[in-house]
């Protein structure tokens, strides 16, 4: 991942491969740190699971080619600035992430922060999103009831929802 | 704490809802990105946008744009793969924005298939 935008992308997809219908996203930016907490009703992971998913080429979806490899990449790099990730789980109640970042010169650049919402959002039509987007005290929040019975697949409101994201983005 | 409201959404929701009205929304095709680890690492996101860009450009509204896992192919990431009518799906690879907007204008529109970044002919 060359982006902390990317890892988030990347993260929050495994909510929706865990059936998830509602995910939520709080990204906090501050002058000396990211914030990052995602959180989701999907199916869970067992303690015995939850022990294994930083190693690396872990994972539970074979079936459907998962690589393993996206908890394992955000850990080394938010440990690579002294930030930590932490990852709680219920089975059948859900998975809450949380990873902080420091803002040091090890820190990898935020990257296209709306394009990730824009492709999450755009992604599944049976999941809930709820993003909340702060950099410093400046704030945006969006929800995809807004969105109800929109086609999601139309590039034209696939274009629509991109543009969203980087007129709220640049508005921070 | 600035708190930015909804209306823009709403704005996007009401436009959107209007231009499907009334109008037949059976699709005659789909095109599939890869958007597993492998394809995000590589770029995918760019290249979903610049699909729906292109498409939204040259006025295509009965393809569907929909996103996918890893497809098992991470060596020629980002993948998409293009299905029109009933032709055979078609998977390309190293699909960045200039090939995504190729694959628009050229298969899409035309029905000519990229041989270049051809990867795989039929269903994965």
């Amino acid at each position: 991942m060359r982006t902390i935008a990317d890892h988030v992308l990347d993260i929050a997809q495994n909510s929706v491969n865990a059936q998830a219908t509602y995910v939520k996203i709080n990204f906090v930016e501050d002058h000396e740190k990211i914030v990052i907490k995602i959180k989701d009703n999907g199916c869970g992971i067992n303690k015995e699971e939850l022990s294994k998913i930083f190693d690396p080429f872990f994972t539970t979806h074979e079936e459907i080619r998962r690589v393993g490899l996206g908890l394992p990449f955000l850990k080394q790099n938010a440990e690579l600035t002294g930030g930590y990730v932490h990852v709680s789980s219920t089975p059948k109640i859900g998975t809450v992430l949380e990873a902080t970042l420091f803002k040091t010169i090890d820190c990898q650049p935020i990257g296209d922060l709306a394009g990730t919402f824009a492709a999450l959002v755009t992604s599944s039509t049976g999941v809930t999103w709820e993003i909340r987007r702060c950099l410093g005290k400046e704030c945006y929040d969006f929800s995809s009831k807004a969105l109800d019975g929109v086609d999601l697949s139309s590039p034209k409101v696939i274009k629509m929802i991109f543009e969203y994201f980087k007129n709220m983005e640049s508005s921070l | 704490m600035k708190i930015k409201s909804l209306e823009e959404l709403q704005k996007i929701k009401e436009k959107a809802l209007k231009e499907i009205s009334g109008r037949d929304t059976k699709k005659r095709g789909r095109i599939v990105v890869g958007m597993g680890t492998c394809g995000i690492s590589a770029g995918a996101k760019d290249t979903l946008r610049a699909l729906a860009d292109e498409l939204e450009k040259q006025s295509i509204d009965d393809v569907a744009v929909v996103q996918s896992g890893c497809m098992g192919l991470c060596e020629v990431e980002p993948t998409v793969e293009v299905q029109i009518g009933d032709e055979e799906p078609v998977i390309y690879g190293h699909v960045d924005e200039e090939q995504a907007r190729r694959i628009v204008k050229e298969h899409v529109m035309k029905g000519h298939i990229l041989s270049d970044i051809l990867v795989k002919r039929g269903k994965i």
